[in-house]
């Protein structure tokens, strides 16, 4: 069905392309080869995560990849078709088209390859299947090897249909697979990282059709997905059970969705706009089959905007949007299911004040409603208020300079059962009271056509001043800058610097409470030069981006508190720190003004230390009261060496 | 916005004619012809209408001072964001696309058109002065700085852009997202994690950002930061969730392998694999 579809979907658009072939039309093109040798030591799983390759036998890793563009224009009918990587798992093609003016159409398929970590290690045998064998033991070098990788392939096809305007129409499908294998944690007395099985499909249908002439937009839609899981279960020897046992995996769901939106231009530059739908997702499980899960959730915007001087606008908004699980479950074996729904009313103004400075406010006022339905009837969670306020200021007197500042402030209250929060109940700092302060300041400089910088700073902290468990304070800075410099015709340089600090303190309860004191300090730099060594003949361009984080864990609290233990000797030293450090050389030879090579090499080098991974065991000496681990992200250090040759034939 | 004043540009009642435009802008004249702006097929474009002066305004004033600054409508720094979103949405505004540009972020914070596109020198599809994610990045430092972090989308390969997620021409939602909440945005590529599950993990069903960041994280899956400490954040019943996990619950550490589990690797997720939600465990251990 899905194969006849797409044929008469090509055939009818690539119908006017044969009468498009009689008018004056114009073909262009690209096709390159690249050849790309890689030597990679380490975790090459790491440094290939979002990368395809092929491993030949005594050559190693290599990719020869052949990207072909062609695009087809004239004065009624366009047409491009794209290929990027064939034959690899970050392959993609696309082809699109249309008649200007009537209609256009998009055929596409892309690749996503997302390695995680080669040779993990599981005493399971079967991974990537529902079923595992074996049964597991201390010894793993008798463990069987296997990637974590997930790769999805995605399908996706569309037409938009103009001819009529102002009315229009768009439909499209998209199909996507989804398959690898993940790690999923599971513990029945003995921790054991199962290898999960990743078998997915999803259709997603969208088809909407509206009118939009002024003074009135509109648009009505119907969007439908349908998510499938192929193994809805993993079973498994559990050496916690020490017998057979299952963990249950992603129900399949479909979602419903009808939508409709608007606009209507009222006098004096206004505009009333309204955005409502309704969606009901349900899911049905093969471990679970007596469940019946049902969300319904609906979203209802409303907003005013105007423009009624010139020196002024302003904009007034509402949201509500409500999530009600619906679910049921016979068995009773499901006690609570989840609800909220969130207010928003706001207003945005902008004011262009003389001597070019514009100043920009607002104020948004949010509500947040949770409850949970339970057998006995709905209990209530703690529900939120936030009211937060924004200004900012920019000015544009001089086109030489454009330097801007802003601030935010949200102050967030908690209610529970009408009343301020009991003392006897725990104040986390998810629901608790909140106060944020967040500073910017930037400028944007023009000293010359050829040079411009950018700077900027902020700051933000948030204050969770009632928390009895959980975040008490998070604070940041911020600092950014870019610059690009033409130095002459021949030369051009870029840079970058960007630094973040975090720390994040939090409190837990034990009687005793403790504290955790979490900081991150994160920079990364760039710089890049393109010198044309003979003008339009031979190009260099070499560039260099390092990236370096440290982060840091520290307790504080009694001996008791942290378990006998002093801080010291907890104090985590190692908590992500890792650094990141390339460099990219290549050269451009350009024979002809259709024909140019490129010859290139970069290398790339990543060490990552952490407390959680370093001196990584699989396996406890005994396993009992114990765990088994698969290696999953373990380190994840390599260095890279890459080669490359590529040949670019331009044609028209 | 509003149609733009004759303040905007001195420009004269007089057209000219795009052929006047092209004895001192050959290059553009030239690059122009293969921009769909150019195409008269397009009823309403340019190309059907006045080419050059339908977006630059009438020539004559511009030809008359041989080309002086301000003698005609320039899409440059000195020319006001409103003035120049003005002239594109004249024929934009009718479109699906840019129905609600003036209820953007965008719009507010005096981003014009110019600023990501270029109808001239386009280097990208749609008209984009640069690809995404560069083209938002001009602005947009700190996605940058996430983006390069160790865990993170594919963002730099290209595989997600920056649209997959936001709506960069304005809508109804913050932060300019696709969907109405930051879980519908979400589940259009992981739906694996939409259920209805039978037994919910409230925070994952409230918010996939009370426990991830979108654009990059130094920490795992994206995670704001370690478990356990971000699960402790909101979980600290008696037993193994109150306890200060550090350095002797490291793989070489001198605690006991069972309550090692709770720190290295995974964490808390070690024992509770299926954290978004479970059919089997209201632990989510199954």
């Amino acid at each position: 069905m899905r194969r006849t579809i797409l044929f008469l979907i090509v055939i009818f658009c690539l119908m006017p392309f044969f009468t498009a072939f009689s008018e004056e039309g114009k073909w262009e093109g690209e096709v390159s080869v690249t050849g790309k040798y890689y030597d990679v030591t380490g975790e090459k799983a790491k440094y290939y995560e979002y990368k395809d390759f092929e491993n030949v036998d005594d050559l190693g890793d290599v990719a020869i990849k052949g990207d072909v563009k062609l695009k087809y224009d004239s004065p009624s009918y366009q047409m491009e078709f794209k290929t990027k990587d064939p034959g690899y798992d970050t392959q993609e093609y696309r082809l699109e088209g249309g008649a200007y003016g009537k209609f256009k159409y998009n055929i596409d398929y892309n690749e996503i390859i997302h390695n995680t970590t080669f040779d993990a290690r599981t005493p399971y045998s079967g991974a990537g299947g529902g079923v595992l064998g074996g049964v597991p033991n201390t010894d793993i070098n008798s463990w069987n090897t296997f990637d974590y990788d997930t790769q999805r392939k995605r399908f996706g096809t569309g037409l938009k249909f103009d001819l009529l305007k102002p009315f229009f129409f768009d439909v499209s499908y998209d199909y996507e697979k989804k398959e690898g294998i993940k790690p999923l944690g599971h513990s029945d007395g003995i921790g054991i990282e199962l290898p999960e099985p990743v078998d997915y499909r999803t259709d997603s249908f969208k088809v909407e059709a509206g009118y939009a002439r002024n003074p009135l937009f509109l648009s009505v839609g119907y969007f439908f997905n349908n998510f499938r899981n192929k193994e809805q279960e993993l079973a498994f020897y559990d050496p916690g059970t020490g017998g057979p046992n299952t963990v249950g995996l992603a129900p399949d769901s479909k979602q419903d969705k009808w939508a409709a939106k608007g606009y209507l231009k009222l006098p004096y530059k206004s505009k009333f706009a309204v955005n409502i739908w309704e969606a009901t997702t349900n899911s049905d499980s093969d471990v679970f089959p007596e469940f019946d899960g049902k969300v319904d959730t609906k979203n209802y915007d409303l907003s005013l905007s105007s423009n009624p001087l010139k020196w002024f606008d302003a904009k007034a908004y509402y949201k509500y949007y409500k999530r009600e699980n619906k679910s049921e479950d016979p068995t009773a074996a499901v006690e609570e299911f989840f609800n909220y729904n969130k207010q928003t009313y706001g207003v945005d103004l902008g004011i262009r004040l003389p001597q070019k400075f514009y100043l920009t406010g607002g104020y948004k006022y949010i509500r947040m409603k949770r409850d949970r339905s339970t057998p006995d009837g709905t209990e209530r969670l703690p529900y939120n208020k936030d009211n937060v306020y924004n200004v900012d200021l920019k000015w544009s007197g001089l086109p030489c300079i454009t330097p801007k500042t802003g601030y935010e402030y949200l102050n967030r209250s908690h209610e529970y059962n009408g009343t301020d929060f009991p003392e006897t109940r725990v104040i986390n700092f998810i629901y608790g009271a909140k106060r944020r302060d967040t500073f910017k300041i930037g400028v944007d400089l023009f000293p010359k056509d050829d040079l411009n910088f950018g700077l900027e700073y902020k700051y933000k902290k948030a204050d969770y001043n009632d928390t009895d468990l959980g975040l008490t304070d998070d604070k940041r800075h911020e600092f950014y800058f870019t610059g690009d410099y033409v130095v002459t015709k021949r030369i051009k340089l870029a840079g970058y610097f960007d630094y973040e600090k975090i720390n994040y303190d939090q409190t837990q309860r034990t009687g005793d409470s403790w504290e955790f004191e979490q900081k991150e300090d994160t920079y990364s730099y760039g710089v890049r030069a393109d010198i044309g060594l003979i003008p339009k003949k031979l190009m260099l361009v070499i560039e260099h981006d390092y990236v370096d984080s440290n982060g840091s864990g520290d307790f504080s609290g009694s001996s008791t508190a942290l378990s006998g233990y002093s801080p010291s000797t907890l104090n985590l030293s190692k908590w992500d720190d890792y650094r990141r450090w390339s460099l990219k050389v290549k050269t451009t030879y350009i024979c002809t003004k259709a024909l140019s090579f490129d010859v290139g090499y970069a290398y790339e080098r990543y060490r990552y230390n952490d407390a959680q991974y370093d001196g990584y065991r699989y396996v406890n000496s005994t396993a009992t009261a114990g765990y088994y681990l698969t290696g999953a992200l373990a380190d994840p250090n390599y260095t890279a060496n890459v080669y490359w040759l590529s040949m670019t034939y331009k044609f028209d | 916005m509003g149609m733009p004043s004759s303040n905007f540009a001195q420009g004269g009642k007089d057209y000219v004619g795009s052929e006047a435009c092209k004895e001192c802008h050959e290059k553009v004249y030239g690059d122009f012809q293969k921009n769909i702006h150019s195409k008269k097929a397009i009823p309403g474009s340019p190309g059907a209408n006045k080419g050059c002066e339908s977006c630059h305004g009438p020539g004559g004033n511009h030809v008359a001072k041989s080309g002086a600054k301000g003698s005609i409508i320039a899409f440059d720094k000195t020319s006001a964001a409103p003035n120049k979103a003005a002239q594109c949405l004249r024929c934009h505004e009718e479109s699906k696309t840019l129905a609600f540009w003036d209820m953007s972020k965008h719009h507010r914070q005096d981003v014009s058109c110019d600023n990501c596109h270029s109808i001239h020198a386009p280097r990208a599809k749609r008209l984009l002065a640069a690809k995404q994610p560069e083209v938002c990045y001009s602005c947009h430092n700190e996605v940058k700085l996430q983006a390069m972090k160790q865990s993170r989308h594919p963002i730099q390969e290209g595989k997600v852009k920056c649209t997959d997620c936001h709506n960069t021409h304005g809508g109804f939602s913050d932060k300019q997202l696709a969907k109405d909440s930051v879980n519908d945005t979400c589940f259009q590529c992981h739906a694996e994690k939409r259920g209805p599950f039978a037994f919910e993990h409230l925070p994952v069903a409230e918010n996939c950002g009370n426990c991830h960041t979108p654009h990059g994280s130094n920490h795992n899956r994206l995670l704001v930061r370690k478990a356990p400490q971000l699960c402790q954040s909101c979980h600290d019943t008696s037993g193994h969730n109150n306890r200060a996990y550090g350095m002797p619950y490291t793989f070489g550490g001198g605690e006991t392998a069972s309550r090692k589990m709770r720190l290295v690797s995974k964490g808390c997720m070690n024992c509770h694999g299926n954290i978004h939600g479970s059919m089997l465990s209201e632990f989510f251990i199954r």
